[in-house]
């Protein structure tokens, strides 16, 4: 049986804070300062928390959404950050061939898709490029700026090799930053086609700052999917490293990654950007609109009665909306402890 | 609605700045009353106690932690706590 908790939250600028009490054993009320007082969580758990929010949608899914091969959503495993922007990957087992730059094809450069079931990244974003496995980072990269710093070993030297005894040679002095430690995952790409397998997202590999030679291990395991076209989503799994054939005077990129389980994205989407397209509201919501877009109208007329006159027709209309579709009339049931629950 | 639509009715006939005032309504509608609602997943990691809202999000509906004053796996609302933790981690974040 799981065992009770107590959380609490609060918010920190663009993050929440997640606290926990310290009620983990009775043991520790004696030799644990901590024990009873809140501090941050004492215990891991995979999808511990479900955040419900609303989000604004500016753009219209394509009518029919399919998966598996030519389909316009593609499951993704991780996230990375390629020249400060968001690049979405996708990872493969040792024994299928990993996503080729016409496989992405779908994506089109400068057109849009939605990500979902993400923690982070669930919305719009736009593509700026896509490669494949070979090339300088294997996956979709978007325009969406990201002001995060991640670890990364970029040698372009093009003198280094992959060896058939598991280790990379040849890496150029102060390509590596500060390596990468076992718990990470890896993103890596670059070499030629010879051995696109040996590619892809990685963990259990370390890399210590000051090394020319990288060496996989038997720790050393890939991320993926079983299947290059999922159908239906399978969590990515671990799978032993099945080694890689030799690859001389390569390039290689190795990328810090962020493993997002249910990760996808769906291409094709209209984005709200002509007049043709149509507004994702009911009628009522989008003549309430109309108030809006009037009011500002009038703002950049420095006309603020007319603004305070449609703004507050766009709220009236807005909070009439909202208590029609709550049901009137009848009886209310509230939920309480004990004998009144 | 279509856009076109929306421009007629406002007698306007610049549409990028019609798009641009269009999204924001979209999340000023939001702000006040609901259109579109999801909930996302996040994993707890021991030791951290931030963690990055969603890029999307408009507002926060609700917070639910997986067996939160119970033992059953169920997910329960947590409460908002009103001060922080005099408790605070090694790394000051």
């Amino acid at each position: 049986m799981a065992t009770k908790k107590e959380y609490a939250y609060y918010k920190k600028g663009n993050k929440f804070a997640l606290i926990q009490k310290n009620i983990t054993s009775a043991n520790n009320a004696i030799t644990d300062d901590t024990y009873g007082r809140y501090k941050s969580p004492v215990a891991s758990v995979t999808d511990g928390i479900q955040l419900e929010y609303v989000y604004s949608r500016d753009y219209s899914l394509p009518e029919n959404i399919t998966t598996g091969f030519g389909g316009n959503k593609l499951y993704l495993s991780a996230w990375t950050v390629v020249d400060g922007y968001l690049t979405f990957v996708h990872g493969h087992t040792s024994t299928i061939t990993p996503y080729l730059a016409s496989s992405y094809g779908i994506f089109a450069v400068d057109e849009y898709l939605v990500i979902g079931g993400s923690s982070r990244w669930n919305g719009k974003h736009k593509v700026k490029s896509v490669t494949d496995i070979t090339g300088t980072h294997g996956g979709i990269q978007t325009y969406t700026k990201v002001n995060q710093q991640v670890k990364s070993i970029i040698d372009t030297a093009g003198t280094l090799d992959w060896n058939a005894d598991e280790t990379i040679t040849g890496v150029s002095s102060g390509a590596i930053g500060e390596g990468f430690l076992a718990t990470d995952y890896i993103w890596i790409t670059g070499g030629t086609a010879i051995d696109q397998k040996s590619k892809g997202l990685y963990t259990g590999l370390t890399v210590e700052a000051s090394v020319t030679t990288i060496t996989f291990t038997s720790d050393t395991t890939k991320i993926g999917y079983k299947n290059q076209w999922e159908t239906v989503h399978d969590t990515p799994k671990e799978f032993p490293f099945g080694g890689f054939d030799a690859d001389a005077n390569i390039n290689l990129y190795m990328r810090e990654a962020f493993l997002e389980d249910g990760m996808y994205a769906i291409a094709n989407i209209n984005s709200l950007n002509d007049e043709d397209d149509t507004i994702d509201l009911s009628p009522y919501l989008s003549k309430a609109l109309v108030y809006y877009i009037k009011a500002r109208l009038m703002e950049d007329q420095l006309n603020l009665e007319g603004k305070e006159y449609f703004m507050r027709e766009f709220r009236r209309m807005v909070e009439k909306h909202s208590s029609a579709t709550s049901l009137t009339g009848g009886t209310y049931r509230i939920q309480g402890h004990g004998m009144t629950k | 609605m279509k856009v076109q639509e929306l421009m007629e009715r406002v007698g306007s006939q610049e549409t990028g700045r019609m798009i641009a005032y269009i999204k924001d309504g979209l999340e000023e509608i939001n702000m006040i009353s609901e259109t579109h609602v999801d909930t996302v997943t996040i994993d707890i990691t021991e030791g951290q106690r931030f963690y990055k809202f969603p890029d999307d999000m408009v507002k926060i509906l609700d917070i639910r932690c997986k067996n939160h004053q119970n033992t059953s796996d169920l997910y329960q609302s947590i409460p908002r706590s009103i001060y922080e933790p005099e408790i605070e981690d090694a790394d000051g974040n």
